[in-house]
């Protein structure tokens, strides 16, 4: 009975939120108040339907009901409990209930938030009624065209197992993170629209920017989590492939740092309002755009869920319909803006050129991603766009970002270039010794473009950590309020950091060693000592032990395995990592060639691990701006 | 300008990946179409005569590439065998056997009918990579003097033979 | 006892030299890890030969570390695989007229930047 519960929890999801969206027109004649308070019932409602029809989805996953076909085809009774419950977004149907659910989550956060009041209860009106429609069409989706309920007879004696890729406890973080991220980008959408709709210019900003930050914190997490996935369990050392879908969540990313950064102009200084509206609209068209490429079937990609032309149809019915009508009524909407005189260094230009930058980025990737099917429609040619082409063409905005966003930090309102070039002098020229002394004499000099990296990586860690510095021990509430900016910036200086120095100076080697013989990788001997079989809960592996020495100390022991999985799909590599914050030492296994030896992928990685440490600090961050600094003020 | 400048930009978005939905997945194109068949040195099958390019000139023929793990082989295989049967079109079909074993591929043909006037064998595969083959089966048309016409993916059917080979053979025929 | 040594030496030398690439120099290991990973993988779902365990990608990266070794520069090796498969199987689009506007796109793009931002008055004042 339960997947018959879900479909109706579904349904009463679909009336509530449509409820929620007719609450916001003017059709039944309320008070404000009332209307805010049913609105507010009826988001709740909604999110409520939604949960327990994934608690249903759940429940059949658990007692391995086979008889609903999602289960069948994405579990098994040998399935641990945690994939059991993960494995709901699994697939296409489910990882769609789960965007549904937190989409309702959303829309609750944003009906309970105590933020709105008096002149703004119009915008958090009319933005739940915007979400409520948003919610309406993925539900409508759902029930039509993806429905996870579905019911198979006569049913199979036993599931098709979960992706052995998919069982792994990251599995249980990396979507519903990056889902969050995705679907938040919705509320300042909805935001902007209300705001452009009700002429209550600027007063959405602030209340958009506490959104926007949050879907980032979410975005980051999720993308950084999936590369580091990508990572120990692809077996080949790769933490970033610019694969469509990769692309297709750092493009959000890239339009939600720029939102948060233009709200902040537009909150403060009442500029730049049809500009952060744009970029409000354009985020959440790109979590929208990044839903139909993974869905569809147009990109091939690791990726993919099952493709199905009529399922891209909808989803691009979807996307024309809300991204359409947004850009109608931004159009419609936007006010002539007066010509801005605007200093090239004041903050505000500072920080317009930025986004600019991250929009670029944003663009380039989008156009590289899509290319190949746009010759492929008009030529009938077939290319491969990928990591060397996208390796290139994303150091051209990113290099005068990392450049800038130094500069910036030391930037004022209204300010101009004489005090703030005074200020970063001494900051640039430090960054630059440093960087040449890493480079030339501790690492070792490899190309202009490593020590460019190393260069940009430390400014923008100094310049992060500057107004914070500056600070300690003296006046608390600026340290405070420089510390997500600070923490956000020193982040994304690790992350270029661990990115220089990890492609720079990492070696690899592809090579075959039989039991006692070692190979020299860099400082490090890799030396294998057996290789033994062992079995699983669901699956039968081989398992090698491989020493690594560093100067004949042996450094460590790590464990790769070759694994074959009952439900008989393709055979999987555990790599085997030993790592701590300054290098990873990487080994995977390759082919069994008879005799004892064996085909290795050794890696030695150095700083690796910056690579995600950045992320979690920028996470950190964000988590500071949300909770550390002073509840949003009521306007006088 | 600036305001409709991203409608604009989403439409012709929008209309391209709508278009693009709808695109069949194409199979890679070969770019020896219109050239010479690459030069290749291989041993018939269980045999230690070999054979090069040069041995095969001489008449319009199929070069097919199959292996004994390939289903894709198995479907095709009975067209095949009529193929070579059909005096009227008249068409030799030579295989190259694809990173197998020569007594697996007899026992197979045996087993199956044998369309082939000559099969060669390519245990390594270097053969296969000269000629673009990523998956079995593949069908390559040559002419007499061994410059290929014609790639076909995937396996060959009656339909694909009439609507897409024998228009070229029939051109260059005449 | 001194022939079963001998054979045991012959033994265990024939089990070193059967991958036998142990005789490269670094530039050559790194020449094939570069390529390797620039080579797409034509029977899988958007991975490149290094990645992917298909036999065709293991054939290729057979084929491309053969050539390696016999010192064929990255050029060779790259037109080598152009001629067979076409300009899909490498991740890096050549330069030719159907991918200018490809590689000029951030040339393009900063162009376009600057250009508007003179327009709203932010810089060239």
């Amino acid at each position: 009975m339960a997947p018959e519960f879900g479909q109706l929890f579904l349904i009463s999801g679909l009336a509530a939120s449509l409820m929620q969206f007719l609450l916001g027109l003017n059709i039944i004649s309320l008070n404000q108040t009332n209307r805010e308070v049913l609105i507010t019932r009826f988001t709740s409602i909604h999110s409520l339907a939604v949960f327990l029809a994934m608690l249903c989805l759940s429940y059949s996953f658990l007692i391995d009901d086979f008889s609903v076909l999602y289960v069948a085809l994405n579990s098994h009774t040998n399935l641990p409990v945690l994939y059991k419950v993960t494995a709901l977004w699994g697939a296409h149907e489910g990882s769609l209930l789960l965007w549904i659910f937190l989409l309702s989550l959303w829309g609750a956060s944003l009906a309970y938030s105590q933020k709105f009041f008096d002149q703004t209860v119009i915008l958090k009106i009319k933005s739940l009624s915007i979400l409520g429609l948003v919610s309406f069409g993925f539900i409508l989706f759902i029930i039509y065209t993806s429905n996870p309920f579905e019911r198979i007879y006569p049913f199979p004696e036993q599931g098709r197992d979960l992706n052995p890729l998919l069982q792994d406890p990251a599995l249980a973080i990396h979507p519903p993170m990056l889902y969050a991220g995705y679907v938040g980008l919705a509320v300042p959408f909805a935001l902007a629209l209300a705001s452009l709709m009700s002429s209550k210019d600027y007063h959405w900003a602030g209340i958009a920017r506490i959104w926007a930050i949050n879907s980032w914190l979410f975005l980051t997490g999720g993308i950084a989590l999936g590369s580091w996935w990508a990572y120990y369990e692809l077996g080949w050392g790769g933490w970033w492939f610019w694969d469509p879908v990769e692309n297709a969540s750092l493009m959000p990313w890239l339009v939600a740092t720029a939102l948060v950064h233009s709200l902040i102009v537009t909150e403060k200084k009442q500029l730049f309002n049809g500009f952060s509206a744009l970029l409000a609209i354009i985020a959440f068209s790109l979590s929208l755009l990044g839903t139909f490429l993974v869905r569809s079937g147009v990109l091939i990609s690791v990726h993919s869920f099952a493709s199905d032309p009529e399922r891209g149809l909808f989803i691009l019915m979807l996307i024309g319909f809300f991204t359409g009508g947004a850009l109608i009524i931004y159009a419609l909407n936007q006010k002539q803006s007066k010509p801005l005189n605007l200093n090239l260094f004041s903050r505000e230009s500072l920080l317009l050129l930025n986004n600019v930058f991250l929009c670029s980025a944003a663009g380039l990737i989008m156009i590289g991603t899509l290319y190949p099917l746009v010759l492929e429609l008009i030529n009938s040619e077939k290319i491969s766009v990928g990591p060397p082409y996208f390796n290139f063409v994303i150091l051209f905005p990113f290099i005068p970002l990392m450049l800038f966003i130094g500069v910036a930090v030391f930037s004022s309102w209204g300010g101009t270039g004489k005090k703030l070039l005074v200020n970063i002098n001494r900051l640039a020229l430090l960054s630059i010794v440093i960087g040449l002394i890493i480079s030339y004499l501790i690492l070792g000099y490899e190309t202009p473009l490593t020590t460019l990296g190393l260069i940009l990586a430390i400014w923008t860690i100094f310049t992060g950590a500057m107004p914070v510095i500056k600070n300690l021990g003296s006046q608390t509430h600026q340290l405070i309020k420089n510390l997500p900016m600070a923490l956000a910036h020193i982040g994304l200086g690790l992350t270029v950091l661990g990115i220089t120095v990890t492609s720079s100076y990492g070696i690899t080697f592809d090579d075959t060693l039989g039991f006692g013989q070692s190979k020299q990788v860099g400082n490090y001997e890799f030396k294998l000592i057996s290789i033994e079989d062992r079995a699983g809960p669901n699956f039968k592996a081989k398992v090698a032990t491989v020493d690594i020495f560093s100067d004949n100390i042996k450094v460590g022991s790590v464990f790769p395995e070759k694994r074959i999985y009952d439900s008989a799909s393709p055979s999987m590599t555990e790599a085997g990592i030993d790592s701590n914050l300054f290098r990873d030492l990487f080994v995977a296994l390759g082919e069994d060639l008879g005799g004892g030896i064996w085909s290795m992928h050794l890696q030695y990685k150095p700083l690796l691990r910056l690579i995600w440490l950045g992320p979690m600090i920028m996470m950190l961050g964000a988590l500071c701006r949300l909770f550390l600094l002073k509840p949003f003020r009521r306007e006088t | 300008m600036k305001r409709i400048l991203p409608i604009i930009i989403f439409v012709g978005l929008f209309v391209f990946l709508a278009k693009s939905l709808y695109q069949p997945q194409t199979n890679i194109p070969s770019p020896l179409i219109g050239k010479p068949m690459p030069t290749f040195s291989l041993s018939e099958l269980n045999s230690d005569t070999s054979l090069t390019d040069n041995d095969i000139l001489g008449a319009i023929s199929l070069i097919n590439v199959w292996a004994t793990w390939c289903v894709g082989c198995e479907q095709e295989h009975s067209f095949l065998v009529e193929l070579a049967a059909n005096q009227t079109i008249d068409i030799p079909i030579i295989g190259i056997n694809w990173k197998d074993r020569d007594d697996l591929a007899l026992r197979w043909l045996s087993q199956r009918g044998d369309p082939y006037i000559v099969v060669l064998s390519d245990p390594i595969g270097k053969t296969a990579i000269d000629f673009g083959v990523y998956g079995a089966p593949e069908t390559f048309l040559i002419d007499e003097q061994g410059v290929i016409h014609y790639k076909h993916i995937g396996p060959l059917d009656s339909e694909i033979f009439a609507n897409n080979i024998m228009p070229i053979i029939q051109d260059l025929r005449r | 006892m001194k022939k079963v040594c001998l054979i045991l030496l012959l033994i265990s030398t024939q089990v070193n030299s059967i991958e036998g690439s142990e005789e490269i120099t670094s530039q050559e290991r790194e020449l094939y890890q570069q390529i390797i990973q620039e080579v797409r993988c034509l029977v899988c779902q958007n991975q490149s030969v290094a990645e992917s365990n298909a036999d065709l990608a293991k054939d290729l990266r057979t084929e491309i570390m053969e050539q390696v070794k016999q010192g064929s520069s990255e050029e060779d090796i790259k037109s080598y695989l152009l001629l067979r498969y076409g300009d899909f199987v490498l991740y890096d689009p050549s330069f030719k007229k159907s991918t200018y506007i490809l590689w000029l796109s951030p040339v393009l793009i900063i162009l376009l930047i600057l250009g508007w931002l003179r327009k709203i008055g932010v810089i060239g004042k």
